[in-house]
Formats: structure tokens, sequence, C-alpha cells
């Protein structure tokens, strides 16, 4: 088997694969439940912008780690001519995972607009955006975003080497990121200019590519933001990868 | 086929393999021993490329190193735990390497693994991993075998069959390197073995040659005791004495026999004693201990 191959077809047989989908589904579901339904809810696709990405570390790095504790990277290392190969075949098929999650919210939550709220997909809802206009722009926010998160669980579980400490991070990024970092540019106003690159900054693309207005939030451009991401994410390809290379097995 | 050339191998700063040299050959079963912590499963890993080493590692006229590791793709291996993932069958845990569904089945017959094969191996006891594991190394017919206590968890059954299994595989010319504290187990089955200590080979030799010559002591009688023990301490020939049997060094034999006789002090008896191979693995051990501390 090539190592994408290999690697989708171990991703499709683990259980945190199906768990993570029944969890998007759940809480997608807890939201309509403990929210008021209306078109925001929407826009925001019940929550599943905010939990993608804390499902998306969680499973990113107990993808990586699992090879470690079952000691199978043992095999697929003196097996591999390439170690690169190995690194992003993970990363590939991790954040085609989070695409599948982006696809199955996207769907869910057009089938619950349609139970749900009567508000029609052309209607102008904030800064003469549509409907289906903020959605889309959330959808592909939150798919950069996930490459982002994953390379960051990539790099995180070589890093710490404890899943379990992996995860707690992703939880507090998806929670308190935001938080803490607006907290930090409106303390130190005079680093504006530096601190608005700070990583927990980049969560802003989930909402801003939708409403553009949360640029005065995030102190960023739509395309800064995009441009952000990505660069963050190759910095934790090339560390994750340069850490993983020295891993002790 | 494997050339391993004065190999140093250092894990941080530590230095674990020092000046490792050794061939192996098509068809040979080399018995790795060697105490905890002497470097076994270090040297394992070096050869398959996981370590950072110097000196020089061929497989077949290609140069294996931590980043080079396309001579390895006839090697199989089974190093210190079962590399199988949990969440898939034994079946599908075998599919993932193999080349070809022919030998996978073979071997899965051959490992009497076929009632349970499709079970998920999380429920599989270690008896069950293990053969899993041992079959893992085996598939695509590999040139070069690495099994690190491959008779862990085994039942008697099962370890009749993976020696068999071993030597069907040797006779159709994989070479095998396999390490096991059963000493006794692996003496059925190597036909080389090499001995390491803290990091160095002290041993290397074929199987039949290293029992010949590391026989320990030979015991004597004599007509008369008191007269040889005179005779043996006034040569400075290093003996001991229990009731009347001597044991003596073999390196001395030749030398007793002379002195004896000029003295006209017959002998009853001079046989060598047959030592096990355990009990000449610790001697030798044992024997490197005392060298290094007069080093020391």
């Amino acid at each position: 088997m090539t190592s994408l191959r290999a690697e989708l077809f171990k991703f499709s047989h683990q259980k945190s694969a199906q768990t993570g989908i029944l969890i998007l589904i759940i809480l997608m579901i807890y939201s309509i439940l403990t929210t008021k339904v209306n078109s925001t809810q929407v826009i925001f696709e019940f929550g599943a912008v905010q939990w993608i990405p804390i499902i998306m570390i969680a499973v990113g790095s107990t993808f990586f780690a699992m090879e470690y504790q079952n000691r199978t990277i043992l095999i697929l290392l003196y097996k591999s001519t390439k170690r690169w190969q190995i690194y992003l075949a993970k990363l590939t098929i991790v954040w085609l995972y989070s695409l599948v999650l982006t696809l199955i919210a996207t769907l869910l939550t057009i089938v619950l607009k349609s139970l749900l709220v009567r508000t029609p997909w052309s209607a102008l809802i904030s800064n003469h955006q549509t409907l289906l206009t903020l959605l889309t722009g959330n959808v592909i926010g939150t798919t950069v975003y996930a490459l982002f998160i994953v390379t960051l669980s990539f790099m995180l579980i070589m890093l710490i080497k404890i899943n379990v400490a992996v995860i707690g991070i992703g939880l507090a990024l998806g929670f308190l990121g935001s938080g803490i970092s607006v907290a930090l540019m409106e303390t130190f106003t005079s680093l504006i200019s530096i601190l608005r690159w700070n990583p927990l900054n980049m969560i802003f693309i989930t909402q801003q590519l939708a409403n553009p207005a949360y640029a005065t939030v995030s102190h960023l451009s739509s395309f800064e933001i995009i441009g952000g991401n990505l660069i963050y994410a190759a910095i934790f390809v090339i560390l994750g990868y340069g850490l993983f290379k020295k891993r002790r097995i | 086929m494997l050339v391993v050339q004065n190999v140093n191998t250092y894990i941080g700063r530590k230095q674990i393999i020092t000046d490792a040299t050794f061939k192996i050959h098509p068809g040979n079963i080399i018995g790795l021993i060697g105490p905890n912590g002497a470097g076994k499963t270090t040297l394992m890993k070096t050869i398959l490329g996981l370590t950072k080493f110097d000196g020089q590692i061929r497989l077949n006229q290609t140069t294996v190193t931590e980043n080079q590791h396309t001579a390895l793709t006839k090697v199989g291996a089974l190093i210190e735990h079962p590399a199988i993932y949990p969440f898939l069958t034994g079946q599908q845990n075998l599919t993932l390497y193999a080349h070809d569904p022919v030998d996978c089945q073979r071997l899965i017959s051959k490992l009497d693994m076929s009632t349970y094969i499709h079970d998920h191996t999380k429920d599989y006891s270690l008896g069950m991993k293990q053969k899993l594991g041992i079959a893992i190394a085996l598939l695509n017919n590999p040139q070069l075998v690495i099994l690190d206590e491959p008779m862990n968890g085994l039942d008697v059954e099962a370890t009749i069959g993976v020696r068999r299994l071993i030597h069907q595989y040797a006779a159709q010319g994989t070479a095998f390197l396999i390490s096991s504290h059963i000493l006794s187990e692996l003496q059925k089955v190597m036909t080389q073995v090499i001995l390491i200590n803290h990091g160095r080979i002290i041993v290397n030799q074929p199987i039949a040659e290293f029992e010949q010559f590391h026989h320990q002591a030979y015991e004597l009688h004599t007509e008369n005791s008191q007269l040889t023990v005179k005779l043996l301490s006034s040569h400075h020939i290093q003996y001991t004495l229990d009731g009347d049997t001597f044991q003596v060094n073999p390196k001395s034999i030749f030398e007793i026999q002379d002195i004896l006789s000029s003295q006209h002090v017959r002998l009853k008896e001079l046989t060598p004693i047959s030592s096990s191979f355990e009990q000449i693995v610790v001697h030798l051990l044992h024997q490197q201990r005392g060298g290094d501390q007069h080093n020391d």
C-alpha cells in the first residue's frame, strides 16, 4: 500500500474518526436545544464552526500518538524510504477529515435550517450580505483554520508527546484563545501591529470571512488573516516534521 | 548479505554499541545473546536504520543509514513488542504490509491463526499478538528477518511451530538475527552465536565451534591426591579440589600430564566437564566482568 492509502485505511478503521462525526452531530443538536434558533445559528452552522477545530485537534493528535502507543511507528519508519511521506500522508488524511466534518456540518445546517428557520437564503443579514454568503464565508474560514489546527496538533504531539495534554491545549485554544488574544491587544495597544499576528488571533478567520466587520477585533484584513493562517500552518509543519525526525523510538 | 562494520551507536550522547563488526550470510540463523541492557535491541534497531550511528552497515552491497532505507525493503522485523494496530483485525494488519495475498494466507495457516485472524487484535492474547508480529516479519519472503524475543508468550506448540518456520525460511535462504533470553530455545535453531556485553561483541562463532572451544574445565583423578596437590602448587597451576576430584583449566591439561608422569603419578581419570550452553555463556560473561574490573 502507498503511504496515503495505508493512512486512509488506518484512519477509516479508527473509532475516533466515527466518534468525531457523532460528537459533531450531537453538539449541533445540543446547540439547537439550548440556544435560540435564528439566522446567526445558521451562519455558524449551529456551533460547528467552533466545534470542528476542537474535534480536529483531538482526532489529529490521537492519530499520530497511536503509532507510538502501539509501537507500529517502528515498522512505519524502517520500511519507509522517505520519512516526510509518513508525516505528510497523515497530515493530508486528517485535513481531508476536517473537510468531511465541514461537509457534514454544512449539509446538516441546510437540513436543520429548512426545518427550523424561515429566513430565506437570499435574505440580507449584515453588511448587505445574504445568509448564504455568510454561511459560505464561515465554511471557507473553518476549512482554512482546520489546516492551522491540524498542523498545530501534529506539532504539539511531537513536542509534548502526551495526547491528553494536546487535547487540553486544543480545548483551551477553542474556548479561550480568541479572548486572550483580544485582551492582549487591548492591554498593549501600542503593540497591536505585532500582537495582531499572534497565533491565538488566527481563530478569527472562522468568523471574519463571513463578517468582515470582525477585522476591527482581529486587526487583520481578510487577506492578512488567510495568509497568517497559511504561514502558521507552514511553520507548524516544518517544526513538527523536525521534531518527528529527531524523536527517539 | 549483511555486513556490519565498526558500528558505534549513540543514544543522545551515550554510546550504546561499540565497534560492532559481523557478517550474516543467506540461510544463517544468528543467535544474539547477552544480559539485559547489553545493547541487543539497540543493535537490531541500528541495522534497521532507526538510530544514529557511525561505521558501515551494508545489505546486499547497499548502504543503510538513518535516512537511507532502500535496502531494508526485503527485511522483516519484530522488535520488543508486536507492532500491531488494535482497531484492525489480524488479517487487516497483515494486508497493510502484504504484497502477495497468497503468501499472506500461507503464513496465516502455517502459524495456525485461521480461527481468529478476522477478529480485532485488541482481543488477542499475548501469544496471538506475538504470532501476528512474527507473521508480519515473515511477510513478502524477506532476505533478512530480525526477531527480538520471538518466543515471548508462545505456548509449547506455537514455539515448535515458529521454530519449524524459521528452519523452513532459512533453508530457502532467509537469514535470521534472533535475540532471546530463553537460551535453550535459541540453541535449537541458531547456527551461529553472537554474545554481546556492555555494547561490545565478545563472541562471534558458529555454534559447534563455540561449544567445543568454551568447555570450561576438566576433571582430574590421580592415584595420589596429596602428591598431586604439591606438584600442581609448586608449578603454579590453578585447580580446585573437591574430595579427591581436581578441577583444572583445559589450557593446563598437557602440562599437568607431563608433570604427573615425570613424578610417576598415574592418572585415573581426565575428562572434560560437559557444560550446558547457559553455563558457558554465564562463565564468559563472568570472565569478561572480571577482565573489565581488572582493566579498571
